[in-house]
């Protein structure tokens, strides 16, 4: 896509890009001007790349870019789409929203975060708002407001019923919203987890048409945009308070982000097993052993080194 | 179009069935995936319960381009996940890396590319920047955005494709795969400072 690269395809496919949801989009002339010639398909792929790359940061990225005063950003919860995914683009969002606070950027500067290090946190929100932080999880307040929130890590979240308050919570690739419940919410990059212990929440994702109601002893998966729903064992939820992990078909990759605060240390898992699911019941610990007992229940290979530790297809 | 949604659908996918696969085949470039893909569309509208749907044709190649796209974009996720270890592992052997914070190491890799993207987007020219922030930062339509702007549905699209293709040029890797996920592999955040004109 670089040297060889024709400007006039570029551009060709950027027109093609940007029309691609309007109604009146020209289907059969884009086939006719795919099947031209390859590099056009490589072109809108790279379009596709770029596209998702600031779809994903779009927080981070818009707490970055000067203040445009003609461009008018809408007042806080004025409008419906606008903001609604704003914090919804996953750990790299939240992380490099993290990021720019610490920066102490204009924008991000009234932001408020809790962080956990190695033990968990218990954090007032406010009157009848409570959180208990997993290890190594971070919560913000956009803009201080506590009823915004977005969470990179673990928590388990109880809020006292008050039909004038609805929280929202921003997580991996979903978002979730409660009025009065006791409830978990897990985010890390592109996979979340949501299990409510009593009332209900609803949760939106990407990967949904439209957010989903999830009642209590129940428990959603999203893992990049697909989304699983499951039944959970009440007491299960959020079971990392009484010293255990509890997995249910969890994708591989988000045990691995558990594990990862748990240790503290990257953990990484390889392309071809990170669909896997995994179920199980794990000891925390000090957390040195996970990586190995997932593995072994999982029936994977872990490789560890300085960098961090890694799960691979076992040998056979 | 038949008043009834669900075989409505059913019957336009049947009908066009030959053209949905020819644009999957032109898309992806593969018979294989393109067949995959056909599957997948057949399941979305089977699974599909809203009204009536205005124009179910290109309907159906909406369905099956965003497919495709996620496909593209979970390829990305993979390859980019590969070449994030790849880079510990490369930092690792490098002797001095400073591992005792391994989250700030994840942040920094991340902050450096949601840098240079706010950087090429804040590079755009006025008008298709503009429209840029407002549809991809804001999350505002292309209907809504003409209304702010006082332009055309089509000039704003205009706008949008002066935008991509000016951030394609400005991101552009020097390696060979697109560049998903935000991993650039131009670490230096090489950019062309000549902007071409706007479409307005």
């Amino acid at each position: 896509m670089n040297r060889h690269d024709d400007p006039e395809i570029g551009e060709a496919a950027a027109a093609w890009f940007a029309a691609q949801d309007a109604d009146d989009m020209d289907w059969d002339g884009f086939t006719t001007w795919l099947e031209a010639d390859p590099r056009h398909r490589a072109a809108i792929d790279a379009l596709a790349a770029i596209d998702h790359a600031v779809a994903r940061q779009r927080t981070a990225i818009g707490a970055l870019l000067p203040h445009e005063p003609q461009a008018q950003a809408p007042e806080y919860g004025h409008r419906r789409a606008p903001n609604r995914w704003r914090w919804a683009m996953g750990a790299g969002g939240a992380i490099a929203a993290a990021l720019a606070v610490a920066l102490a950027l204009p924008e991000a500067a009234s932001d408020r975060s809790w962080t956990s290090d190695a033990g968990v946190r218990q954090v007032a929100l406010s009157n009848g708002v409570s959180a208990t932080l997993a290890p190594h999880s971070r919560l913000v307040a956009r803009g201080g407001d506590v009823r915004e929130l977005a969470l990179n890590g673990s928590a388990f979240f109880d809020v006292a019923h008050d039909p004038a308050r609805t929280l929202r919570i921003t997580a991996g690739a979903i978002e979730v919203r409660d009025i009065g419940t006791r409830f978990e919410v897990t985010g890390a990059d592109g996979d979340a987890r949501v299990a409510v212990a009593e009332g209900q929440v609803s949760v939106g994702s990407a990967g949904l048409d439209r957010p989903v109601t999830l009642a209590a002893g129940r428990a959603l998966v999203a893992h990049g945009d697909t989304v699983t729903l499951a039944p959970v064992d009440r007491g299960d939820v959020a079971r990392w308070r009484q010293g255990q992990l509890v997995y249910d078909q969890a994708p591989l990759s988000l045990v691995a982000s558990d594990v990862a605060r748990y240790t503290g240390r990257p953990v990484t898992v390889d392309p071809r097993i990170a669909d896997r699911r995994f179920s199980g019941v794990l000891t925390i610990g000090d957390g040195q052993r996970l990586a190995k007992d997932v593995a072994s229940i999982a029936g994977v290979a872990v490789r560890s080194d300085h960098a961090g530790v890694r799960l691979e297809p076992s040998g056979r | 179009m038949t008043p009834n949604a669900e075989t409505g659908l059913r019957a336009l996918y049947i009908e066009h069935r030959a053209e949905l696969k020819r644009f999957l085949v032109a898309r992806t470039g593969n018979a294989t995936e393109a067949q995959d893909l056909m599957q997948d569309v057949w399941l979305r509208i089977e699974a599909e319960r809203s009204g009536p749907i205005a124009n179910g044709r290109a309907y159906l190649f909406r369905v099956a381009n965003n497919l495709v796209l996620d496909h593209v974009r979970e390829r990305g996720r993979r390859a980019a996940r590969e070449r994030d270890w790849a880079d510990v592992a490369l930092d690792q052997r490098a002797g001095e890396a400073d591992l005792a914070d391994p989250g700030a190491e994840v942040a920094a890799m991340l902050s450096q590319n949601v840098t240079r993207l706010a950087a090429a987007i804040a590079a755009l020219p006025p008008g298709a920047g503009r429209a840029f922030r407002l549809h991809k930062i804001d999350g505002l339509s292309h209907a809504e955005i003409a209304a702010q702007l006082g332009i055309s549905r089509k000039g704003v699209e205009k706008h949008m494709a002066v935008a991509m293709a000016h951030l394609r040029r400005m991101l552009n890797d020097d390696n060979d795969a697109p560049a998903a996920d935000g991993n650039w592999g131009d670490r230096r955040g090489r950019r062309h400072d000549q902007v071409t004109g706007d479409a307005s």
